[in-house]
């Protein structure tokens, strides 16, 4: 799990590196064309989002691109027409399962006087074999138990993937959270089908940490937390007050004289990703933090969304701090979009994917004991 | 390897050393003839004095002492082994013997046939106080012809308030003109516009691939084994080659030859400890120096990684022992060994170290001519290993492994003339990933395979005076084989922004030569002196770097990739033209230089947008090579003594690159472009107990690159990128301070002390500054929410943001 080295020089000389929010100056460029065309291979709805680029400092959602005539079509002549209905979104609802292993489609977006196009292969999928949560120290551990999924590389080059997860329901779309790897993670190895390594299993393990520093918990069977008056006097190591629809974290300086810059101060009760629900029986109010479930859906993808994929979590997850020191300067994503202006910048992607998928509940019977009792 | 290879080298090296005299003189000739320069050659009428300039205290020999003649008014200076050589007609002589901070000798000679005269000078009852200096050694700024150099003695670098109280060559001397950083915490240094990788390191002549402990921290050298560090910016001497923007020469100490001396210091971060003395008394000596931090040590109970077994820490040990066999004969063995260690556990982390070794000889053929053999090696690695245990790892190594066979000669032709020659056959393996991965038991080998080559060059260099006016012509002759090994790529052409196509791939033979470069590096020095005090300089250099380091980080880090010039990968190639008028002032209590330069650099490697630099064999595919330029200006003052002495130092400057596929084929700057660059520092002697130090320096803010717009994809915020490096980071500025305490050398019971001793306090960053490192953006932290917006953001980085105090005790016996 521990698989960021940086990680480690992050916390240890964390104390000299400092971070504040600023106002920059950026250059602004005219509007131009981004498509999200993401399928996956199903029936029913395929959803291609049209928008376009906007300021950097731009907070609001991002412009619909409207009036747009979208279609894909196969190497079987095969057309399918997307139907816009509104907000940027252009939609085909396919009665039988959308796309064939190995077939070529070809995407056309006709927009303000401009062709672009793209194409893409569907790859093979590949199938979750199981999926373990692991307990690794005898004694109880303060971060619960990590999810281990397993699954096997096929023989061959050009296998990749990106695995979605959802916590309790909750689908993890931070930018730390976007799992994806090829070919056992190492590029351009020779893929011989070997069981997924460990840090790709282990993958779907984020952690997060309350605003001092303690670590919330990753998957756990029930816990329950006494209520006295409106706190709670252990949560995780911090203290909480329950309110309304939600339960918030103490900053204690104890621990940390300045509250953790990104951490989590407010948790929703009755939602996920933590599963907490409020409870009063016979007067005593009792939070309880309900067994996790994991739901994880592997998608393979092309060797070229992967890389795409890569650099989007490397421009969006920047190492903060003292890491900003191993970072890469940002630099724009690759696209397989084209436009019969060359001149015309378009950004996006057109992907199809093939996915399996497989979720679990932490019980007794999937949590997988790792030492000797 | 080729054997032929060597034996170009080997012939050079064995034809000098078995011809005679005459043919030496025939060899001369013709190169005196190819230059165009006439001088008085060697002839019966002359008469060599010759011999070292040691330190009376240890045996020391001194670097860059004055031997003068009175009566002819010239004479000669050491070289670095403390050797000098002056050639006269027959004649009794009044000779002067100087060297900075140490009281003059002077010796009646007369000198009737060639006489051998080892002089030992004492250091001023003052050093380096307000000991009244010889005026002659201190023109050195304006009466050698060298320029664009910077050499400071470890007294000095000892003044500079450092970070932590920590003494530090690198970041001592990156308060000189031309040289700075990236920022706190980067790697390495940068020289007039020069990337970390241009600059040679050389620690006993070994080459050094990472110069930094800790990150950027510190730096590999431990002062207590330092004796003399010399960084040349411009006006490349031939003896020098294969990096193109600077070097910077340390000089280990060669170990007190008379006494038994131990020297250490306990400091905040780390501990040192140095034992030197006498193996044959006045004949053989030793040092040994090691440090170690243990920030982990103190930090550990704050630190609940450290406490569950995380290690962080470095340490070094370098170690040289010298053997005066007789007059003529002397060798030197000297070693370093360096690591820094991260391992969160114990066992999975990265590690990373220097590994050096020298061996030389220094003979003399005649009174006049000096010769150095030198063999080496240098190894740098660094490994990464994750898992817990065999059934689950990941292992990484990397090396990059040189040894290097090094003859190099001077001939003393005359106080006028100066003739240095030499060859250099260096072997260099890298190892780019030695790596292997474990799944559930099943190990697969990810290795990429190793990369082979040789480097072989020779060079002529004179130094002539005429007159007023002093030359210093050369020329280097380099060549670099690619030798085969692994697979051998070919590429079609750059299309922008995307990775070059594999053409095709090859099989070759172990030791077949895969693709040839030669190199002529001409280089060329003047010096005209205007009158006593005053002279204008100009000198020229081509040099070629067959060595790359690839990096695509923010900063330069301990895991930049050195890779080897290649079938695809051209050598670098610099030009540098600097001029530069010097004058002293005041008896030369005062010395002032104003230097302008110019640089023109060919093949610049840059990378394609999310290029992968590990674990590719197609690296090269991602490559893309350019121009870079480079032009500034550097004034300079210094105050040489009084009790207030110190100097001040502004460099104005451009570095900027123009590569085909980044940024619509502009010229854009470097990482490390800074226009201005202010620094000053100073020292006060209150009395012999207390001595301030204080440096100050402002600084330009450097690029970073930033977005000119945003878009969304599946839920994220990525952003649309302006061109490289087009935003600018705010004005970066710090004061540093410190005070040392030298304890009197008497108790306070009336008995006198044992021995040095000393405080250092030092405060880094008086005035709690947050310098700017760089500023990145970023979509916010917090979990994106449905049908809410997601915010984009601006981010400063600051290493420091209070000051650093620091504590260090030092002792001598």
């Amino acid at each position: 799990m521990k698989r960021n080295s940086i990680l480690l020089l992050t916390t240890i000389l964390g104390f000299v590196a400092c971070e504040s929010i600023v106002d920059v100056k950026v250059n602004e460029t005219d509007p131009y064309l981004v498509v999200d065309a993401w399928l996956t291979r199903a029936t029913g709805d395929q959803t291609i989002r049209l928008t376009t680029t906007q300021p950097y400092f731009d907070n609001s959602f991002a412009p619909a691109a409207n009036d747009a005539t979208v279609t894909i079509t196969d190497g079987s002549g095969s057309s399918y027409a997307f139907v816009e209905q509104g907000n940027g979104n252009y939609v085909y609802n396919s009665p039988d399962t959308f796309g064939t292993v190995g077939e070529t489609y070809h995407l056309e977006v006709l927009w303000a006087g401009n062709t672009y196009t793209s194409s893409t292969i569907l790859p093979r999928k590949v199938t979750i074999d199981s999926l373990v949560f692991n307990d690794d120290e005898p004694d109880e551990s303060d971060f619960g138990y990590y999810a281990e999924f397993f699954a096997r590389d096929p023989d061959g080059i050009g296998d990749a993937f990106w695995l979605k997860a959802w916590k309790n329901g909750k689908y993890l779309n931070q930018p730390s959270e976007i799992y994806t790897f090829d070919d056992v993670s190492f590029s351009n190895d020779d893929g011989g089908g070997i069981p997924f390594i460990f840090p790709i299993r282990t993958l779907p393990n984020s952690f997060e940490q309350d605003i001092n520093g303690n670590n919330l918990p990753l998957y756990g069977l029930e816990e329950r937390f006494t209520v006295i008056g409106d706190q709670i006097v252990d949560f995780y190591g911090s203290k909480a007050i329950v309110e309304d629809n939600q339960l918030r974290i103490i900053h204690d300086e104890r621990q940390r004289p300045k509250p953790l810059d990104d951490g989590i101060e407010i948790i929703p009760l009755d939602s996920a990703p933590y599963y907490l629900e409020n409870t009063n029986t016979n007067g005593q109010s009792t939070v309880v933090k309900k067994p996790d479930s994991l739901y994880l859906e592997l998608h393979a993808i092309s060797p070229d969304a992967f890389f795409f994929l890569a650099r989007l979590q490397q421009e969006t997850d920047r190492p903060s701090g003292f890491g900003a020191l191993f970072a890469t300067p940002p630099s724009d994503l690759p696209t397989n979009i084209k436009c019969d202006e060359p001149d015309v910048p378009v950004v996006g992607f057109f992907n199809i994917t093939n996915k399996t998928s497989l979720g679990r509940k932490v019980s007794e019977e999937s949590i997988r004991i790792n030492y000797d009792l | 390897m080729k054997l032929q290879n060597f034996f170009v080298v080997a012939s050079f090296f064995t034809k000098i050393n078995l011809n005679s005299n005459q043919t030496l003189k025939n060899h001369f000739l013709t190169f005196l003839l190819i230059g165009g320069i006439s001088f008085a050659a060697k002839s019966q009428e002359k008469i060599t004095l010759s011999g070292y300039v040691k330190d009376a205290e240890n045996g020391e020999t001194l670097i860059g002492a004055t031997v003068v003649v009175n009566e002819l008014n010239s004479g000669n200076i050491t070289n670095v082994y403390g050797f000098y050589s002056i050639t006269i007609p027959p004649g009794l002589y009044e000779v002067d013997f100087r060297y900075v901070g140490y009281e003059t000798i002077t010796k009646q000679i007369d000198l009737t046939e060639n006489q051998r005269v080892d002089v030992e000078l004492s250091a001023g009852s003052q050093q380096l106080q307000e000991v009244v200096v010889s005026a002659r050694a201190q023109d050195a700024n304006v009466s050698e012809v060298e320029m664009s150099t910077q050499e400071m003695d470890i007294k000095t670098i000892e003044k500079i308030p450092a970070f932590l109280g920590e003494v530090d060559v690198i970041k001592s001397i990156q308060l000189l003109p031309g040289v700075s950083s990236v920022g706190e915490g980067a790697s390495g240094f940068n020289v007039r516009g020069g990337s970390v990788g241009q600059n040679l390191i050389l620690l006993d002549e070994a080459p050094v691939y990472n110069s930094s402990h800790l990150l950027g921290f510190f730096s590999v050298f431990n002062p207590d084994a330092v004796k003399d560090v010399k960084l040349y910016k411009g006006g490349i001497p031939a003896k020098y080659g294969g990096r193109i923007s600077s070097v910077l020469d340390v000089r280990m100490k060669e170990g007190n030859n008379k006494r038994y001396t131990v020297s250490g210091g306990i400091g905040t971060i780390f501990s040192r400890l140095a034992v030197e003395g006498p193996l044959i008394k006045d004949k053989a000596s030793f040092i040994v120096a090691g440090r170690r931090s243990y920030a982990d040590v103190l930090f550990k109970p704050f630190n609940e990684e450290l406490r569950n077994g995380a290690q962080l820490y470095f340490y070094d040990l370098t170690a040289k022992a010298n053997y005066t066999i007789n007059d003529k004969n002397r060798v030197f063995l000297s070693g370093y060994l360096g690591r820094d260690v991260f391992l969160f556990d114990g066992v999975q982390g990265f590690t990373w170290g220097n590994k050096t070794g020298t061996l030389r000889w220094n003979h003399l053929f005649n009174d006049q001519l000096f010769s150095n053999l030198t063999l080496l090696v240098s190894d740098y690695d660094y490994s990464l290993k994750f898992g817990e245990d065999e059934e689950d790892l990941f292992e990484w190594n990397s090396n990059i492994i040189s040894y290097q066979f090094k003859p190099e000669f001077s001939y003393f032709i005359n106080t006028n003339s100066e003739l240095t020659f030499g060859a250099d056959a260096i072997l260099y393996r890298f190892v780019p990933a030695e790596a292997r991965g474990v799944s559930v038991g099943e190990e697969i080998n990810i290795s990429l395979e190793d990369q082979r080559a040789l480097e072989s060059s020779a060079y002529i260099g004179l130094e002539q005076k005429i007159g007023n006016l002093t030359i210093q012509p050369g020329i280097r002759v380099s060549n670099f084989n690619y030798l085969g090994g692994p697979n051998v790529y070919t590429y079609g052409d750059t299309i922008p922004g995307r990775k070059k196509p594999v053409e095709s791939i090859q099989d070759s033979d172990r030791g077949e030569i895969i693709e040839s470069y030669y190199n002529a590096e001409p280089r060329l020095a003047l010096k005209y002196q205007l009158d006593p005090v005053s002279s204008v300089k100009a000198s020229y250099n081509r040099m070629a770097q067959y060595l790359h380091l690839i990096s695509n980080t923010t900063a330069s880090n301990p895991l930049d990739l050195w890779t080897p010039t290649t079938n695809n990968i051209k050598p670098q190639i610099g030009h540098q033209i600097a001029l530069g008028y010097f004058r002293n002032f005041q008896n030369n209590a005062y010395e002032a230089s104003i230097e302008i330069y110019g640089k023109h650099n060919e093949n610049q490697l840059d990378y394609i947008d999310g290029a992968q630099l590990f674990f590719n064999e197609e690296l090269e595919g991602e490559l893309l090579s350019g121009t870079g330029r480079a032009y500034g200006l550097e004034l300079y003052v210094k105050k040489n003594n009084g009790k207030l002495n110190g100097w001040i130092s502004y460099t104005l400057g451009r570095s900027e690159l123009n590569v085909e596929g980044i940024g619509n084929d502009d010229w854009y700057p470097t990482r490390f472009d800074q226009l201005h660059n202010l620094t000053f520092a100073a020292f006060y002697e209150f009395n012999p107990s207390w001595t301030l130090s204080s440096n100050f320096s402002a600084i330009s803010g450097t690029p970073f690159t930033s977005p000119n717009g945003r878009y969304e994809i599946q839920g994220y915020v990525a952003p649309a990128v302006d061109t490289r490096n087009a935003g600018r980071v705010p004005v970066s500025h710090r004061l540093d301070l410190s005070a040392t305490w030298t304890f009197s050398d008497v108790k306070p019971n009336g008995k006198p002390r044992r021995g040095e001793h000393s405080m250092v306090f030092t405060l880094y960053n008086t005035y709690f500054r947050k310098n700017p490192f760089t500023i990145y953006f970023r979509q916010q932290q917090s979990r994106p929410e449905e049908g809410e917006p997601i915010r984009t953001e601006a981010v400063q980085v600051s290493i420091f943001a209070f000051v650093i105090p620091g504590i260090s005790y030092n002792f001598k016996f």
